[in-house]
């Protein structure tokens, strides 16, 4: 299975939001589509998914125009919404039915979804059985059997809609999941739990195209990355390949004793200092063990070397920056 | 995705659905039981205020006697005259003479004599008696009755032959002009039908626009159309509301038509209704003259179909204009005063009383919808007139409809400020570009 998408390109009047974007997935992972507000992210997804009509381009899913009777998708909006006055288990299972699911299928994998994504309690009704009893009863008082009602959209928090919405993304079992910032607004225990099911979905082998602007959440996952900036593609392909050609340049350094004079010798750019920790910005390798050599004939005491390639964040900043300098 | 903007699919799902979410909805139950029994109590209440009763009332002569002095050699029957139901509690007696006194109080003299050239009757009252006209001429004309009976019975003839000839017959003076350009229907009978199906068009169409520019917002202030669309195209989507508002609106009128029937029924083994019919014929409202049978039925539903639908596509694009549920009631404001313009256009025709208006009104789109139908039941306009009537609204569906299919998409992912008119004509000039 690949799903390829090509120059997809789209324009308002003069104005043109999505520039010629291409970009491939021969394997299932996780390709991320990163960029500013407003860099044409949401826009692709509308266009990969044929809500937008396409200016130029086209997707395609195995060689084939991307189509629901040949790819199951599901798709988690930037949007989020459910109906606010209507029962949560008719409308999952009304979206089930969109994609094709059965009745009988979907109730089960309602049931599946409730339980990983702890919302059990507002899909079914809750028996509360109260022992609490009068102090006059002579009978030492009445167990009464409380059904609370299934709850309705409006009545749960933000994050709990979250987790109804991820299901009917997840609901029909989707080959290709298209998932526009999944964990935004989402307190860290939930952040956990939907990064868990993440997890479980890329081993079993989907494909997903994730948009988020938390680097480290799209660092995590992601094996492939776009960054769009102002409808133009800045830089593209394999994340680690990507950090690769930047070189190890972030060391951080934690001593017993102050260094700061021999930080000025090597060339080395302070960035940020907390004691005797040190963020450092090197040119190379070369620079960060010259600077280790000075460090261990002078006598002292390095108790942390670590030297990193750049993180996507500060590869996002620079890239964007770029072509903001450049205007 | 489908890659036609005409893929249905989903249609009978978004239908169900949609269909479901109002029979749940509670407003609507409540509204649908309220009228339920406003009609099941609306015959009994309109007899009771008419002045109905319980017991039929049959409507009779207060004159208590009527004495006949018959001077001709033709003899009355005066069994017969009292068979007349109105002179049920009046007694007919014969007098051998013409009497010189007053009658009692209550009675009637009755004189017939022969005189030159005919015959003459002569009623003389008591003095303080004051009774009206009409019932006067009543005994005046049955009296005259019995006496043609009398005569005819005298020369041999039967009582069928009898019955021909004092048959009652009307006569009229009417101009050439008048003569040429007489309808079956009267004025006061068009306007009663034009005014009746005015306003059920009028009411169909508000509630339509109203539930289906509510639905429309309702997905799009939620945020849901993005998910929804990647399952179904969007005129699918629309269809599948317009449709399940559609019989969720049918089934309610008809739920009330059954109501209203089965209180007619009901109330008819209790209480004289009776007045329902002479209220309606004091309208102008009767089958005569009307081009009513069951084909009627179906002329009216087809035709309420197509309003319906011009209507609700109308309220739907509107309601797709808009983002937020704020903006709701400027939307369904655009498809009001549509609807109320017809309707008032459509009130207005009668009063012309021309057939060349009547055919402009039946084939101008929207006004037709309210017209055309009536225009044929009245006789201003034949069958073929109709069907073309027909044939233009559905085009102006179809129209619509293609207009919806071109800026449906679009719309309905537009957020921001409610789209303008000219916004809105500008999206469906936009060249047609690959859809996904």
């Amino acid at each position: 299975m690949a799903l390829t998408v090509k120059n997809l390109t789209k324009k308002y009047g003069d104005r043109t939001v999505l520039d010629h974007l291409s970009f491939e997935m021969t394997k299932p992972g996780v390709y991320a589509l990163l960029g500013t507000n407003g860099a044409g992210k949401t826009t692709a997804i509308r266009m990969i998914l044929g809500m937008l009509a396409r200016d130029e381009g086209e997707v395609l899913w195995n060689g084939k125009p991307l189509d629901t009777a040949t790819c199951n998708v599901g798709y988690l909006a930037e949007e989020r919404g459910l109906y606010p006055k209507y029962s949560l288990m008719d409308q999952l299972l009304y979206f089930a039915s969109l994609r094709g699911v059965s009745r009988a299928d979907a109730k089960q994998r309602i049931r599946h979804w409730a339980s990983r994504l702890e919302v059990e309690e507002y899909l079914y009704p809750q028996t509360k059985v109260s022992s609490a009893a009068p102090p006059a009863s002579r009978f030492g008082g009445v167990r009464r059997v409380k059904t609370q009602k299934p709850k309705l959209a409006d009545q749960l928090s933000k994050g709990n809609q979250q987790k109804i919405q991820l299901m009917t993304a997840l609901i029909s079992d989707p080959e290709l999941i298209i998932l526009d910032e999944p964990l935004s607004g989402l307190d860290p225990v939930n952040t956990d739990l939907f990064k868990g099911i993440i997890r479980d979905e890329i081993q079993k082998g989907k494909y997903l195209i994730m948009s988020s602007h938390q680097m480290a959440t799209v660092e995590e996952f992601c094996t492939d990355i776009t960054i769009l900036n102002r409808s133009k593609t800045v830089l593209q392909g394999h994340l680690s390949e990507i950090k690769k050609s930047y070189g190890r340049v972030n060391l951080f350094l934690k001593t017993e004793q102050e260094i700061r004079r021999y930080i000025d010798a090597s060339g080395a750019a302070l960035l940020t200092q907390k004691e005797f920790e040190y963020q450092l910005k090197v040119s190379g390798e070369e620079q960060a063990n010259r600077l280790l050599g000075m460090l261990i004939s002078n006598g002292i005491t390095v108790i942390t070397f670590d030297l990193r390639e750049p993180s996507l964040h500060e590869i996002f900043v620079e890239k964007v920056g770029e072509v903001h300098e450049a205007e | 995705m489908k890659l036609s903007k005409f893929d249905f699919t989903g249609t009978g799902k978004v239908f169900r659905f949609t269909l479901a979410t109002h029979v749940k909805n509670k407003a609507n139950l409540i509204s649908l039981i309220i009228l339920i029994l406003l009609a099941l109590a609306s015959v009994p209440i309109a007899v009771i205020f008419s002045g109905g009763s319980s017991a039929v009332p049959v409507q009779s002569s207060s004159i208590r006697a009527v004495y006949i002095a018959n001077e001709t050699p033709f003899s009355l029957d005066l069994d017969a005259l009292s068979t007349d139901a109105y002179f049920s509690n009046t007694q007919f007696a014969a007098l051998s003479a013409p009497q010189d006194a007053d009658p009692e109080p209550g009675s009637i003299y009755a004189e017939i004599r022969a005189q030159d050239p005919g015959y003459r009757i002569a009623l003389r009252c008591a003095p303080d008696d004051t009774w009206s006209d009409s019932e006067l001429a009543q005994l005046k004309s049955a009296l005259t009755h019995a006496f043609d009976n009398a005569r005819l019975a005298a020369v041999g003839a039967q009582q069928a032959q009898a019955q021909l000839v004092s048959a009652a017959f009307s006569t009229e003076l009417v101009t050439q002009r008048d003569f040429l350009s007489a309808s079956d229907v009267s004025f006061d009978t068009k306007f009663a039908v034009q005014y009746g199906y005015s306003i059920f068009v009028m009411m169909l169409s508000t509630m339509a626009a109203s539930y289906i520019a509510r639905a429309i917002v309702e997905e799009k202030a939620s945020k849901l159309v993005e998910l929804l669309t990647v399952s179904v195209r969007p005129l699918a989507l629309i269809l599948g509301k317009i449709l399940a508002v559609m019989v969720f609106i049918f089934g309610m009128f008809l739920a009330i038509i059954l109501a209203f029937f089965l209180s007619y029924t009901v109330s008819s083994n209790f209480l004289n209704v009776s007045s329902f019919s002479q209220l309606l014929s004091s309208f102008g409202i009767g089958s005569q003259g009307l081009n009513l049978s069951p084909m009627t039925v179906l002329i009216v539903l087809v035709s309420l179909v197509l309003a319906y639908f011009t209507f609700s596509i109308l309220s739907g694009i509107s309601g797709t204009c808009c983002s937020s549920m704020e903006e709701i009631d400027r939307a369904q404001l655009t498809s009001i005063l549509v609807i109320m313009s017809a309707y008032i256009v459509s009130m207005i025709v009668p009063a012309f009383e021309s057939g060349t208006a009547s055919v402009i009104v039946s084939l101008f789109p929207v006004l037709s919808v309210f017209c055309a139908p009536v225009s044929y039941v009245c006789g201003n306009i034949s069958f073929a007139l109709l069907c073309l009537s027909w044939g233009i609204q559905a085009l102006v569906v179809a129209g619509l409809a293609l207009f919806c299919a071109r800026v449906y998409n679009e719309l309905l992912i537009h957020r921001g400020s409610r789209v303008t008119l000219r916004q809105l004509f500008a999206m469906a000039k936009r060249p047609a570009k690959e859809d996904a």
